[in-house]
């Protein structure tokens, strides 16, 4: 890094694969992705390139490296979250907003409002179990991987918040 | 395990857009830093500048040696990093926020009441001069100050901005000093002091919006 940040251009790459497998190893355990992992390397491999100038004589690359991509993390994560959020929310008025005529659209709104307001009261980590099974399409098996969680423990959390959002629609009735 | 195709695209992109080496970086950040005391200095000579009235002018050398040696030692501490990259240890961050307004008030009055008469209230000067003066002072050398860290790593932002919202307002402290002789306690803390902590609180604020 020394000789990167007094101009040898050459020199990253001798800084990337000392410090690239790290980092990787770092995002994959946090994410469970490949492909986003790696965009977590390469974005903290570019900032601190970007940074090389910066760099203090003698100073240590690991940590800073390691905290570079923890900001890159958090921010991805932040982002991610957000999207999750718009697309929940769309999910949620999509009935509505297909709806043709003015009789379904009602019934629509109503339904969505309803179950806007039952999903509302399921605990977090059934929403999560839910939405990602039956929205994102996930396996029980990378569902468990995404939640830290067990098979058993995903069936278990999307059986109740089906159950729950059965039993507040109609008796015997489908779930919209 | 590392792709050779990530690898080939992160030295790929990392050759186009070619970094400042480091003598480049520290040219930049010192004409950075010496354009935000330039400024300061410029609007405390459109104040004024020395007005060496209504104090002894040993006091206010006196005070002006002491403020010049926080506001040195609170810019240490506040822009450089230390050893570290991601910078000083929380402790010594939050030594600096507590050490140095305290040091600066409480040296000024100590000083202040070796001459009779020196901390006296002035009717007609409750601070607001000193107050917008103090923040116009401070103002550009925070600037900078930001402007040199905006891209360094902070795992504590918060704690970061301020030190150096307070290193920015000791210098304003040191030059205001050589511009208002009034040591009232009451003006102190009003006009010199609340206007440091505004600007702490501007570089926490600033960081944690970045």
């Amino acid at each position: 890094m020394e000789r990167h940040a007094c101009g040898d251009d050459a020199a990253f790459a001798v800084v990337f694969d000392a410090v690239a497998p790290f980092i990787a190893r770092y995002a994959r355990r946090v994410l469970r992705n490949d492909a986003a992992a790696d965009d977590i390397v390469q974005q903290t491999l570019l900032r601190m390139n970007r940074a090389r100038g910066d760099f203090l004589p003698g100073a240590q690359v690991l940590p800073w490296a390691y905290a570079i991509a923890h900001n890159v993390l958090f921010n991805h994560l932040r982002r991610r979250k957000r999207e999750d959020q718009l697309m929940r929310r769309v999910e949620l008025a999509s009935p509505a907003a297909f709806a043709a005529a003015p009789d379904e659209q009602l019934l629509a709104e109503e339904t969505q409002t309803a179950m806007s307001a039952v999903f509302a009261t399921l605990p977090k980590a059934q929403r999560d179990a839910y939405l990602m099974m039956r929205r994102d399409g996930l396996t029980l098996a990378e569902t468990a991987g995404r939640l830290k969680t067990t098979v058993i423990a995903v069936k278990l959390r999307v059986h109740r918040a089906v159950a729950r959002l059965r039993s507040s629609f109609n008796e015997g009735g489908q779930l919209p | 395990m590392i792709s050779n195709d990530l690898r080939e695209r992160v030295l790929r992109r990392a050759v186009e857009g070619r970094a400042p080496t480091r003598s480049q970086t520290r040219r930049t950040m010192s004409l950075t830093m010496l354009a935000g005391v330039a400024s300061a200095a410029a609007i405390l000579v459109v104040a004024g500048g020395l007005r060496p009235v209504g104090r002894p002018t040993e006091l206010m050398v006196a005070t002006f040696l002491l403020a010049t040696t926080v506001a040195a030692a609170s810019s240490w501490v506040a822009l450089r990093r230390g050893a570290s990259m991601v910078g000083r240890p929380a402790n010594v961050i939050v030594a600096l926020l507590v050490v140095a307004p305290f040091t600066l008030v409480a040296g000024k009055l100590a000083l202040s009441v070796s001459w009779p008469g020196m901390t006296v209230p002035w009717p007609d000067r409750p601070g607001f001069r000193c107050f917008g003066l103090s923040l116009a002072l401070g103002a550009a050398p925070l600037v900078a100050y930001l402007t040199v860290w905006r891209q360094r790593v902070v795992p504590r932002p918060g704690l970061q901005g301020a030190a150096l919202g307070v290193a920015a307002g000791a210098l304003a402290w040191t030059l205001i000093d050589i511009w208002c002789p009034v040591a009232h306690p009451a003006h102190l803390v009003f006009g010199h002091l609340v206007p440091m902590a505004l600007l702490a609180a501007t570089g926490a604020a600033w960081f944690h919006m970045r």
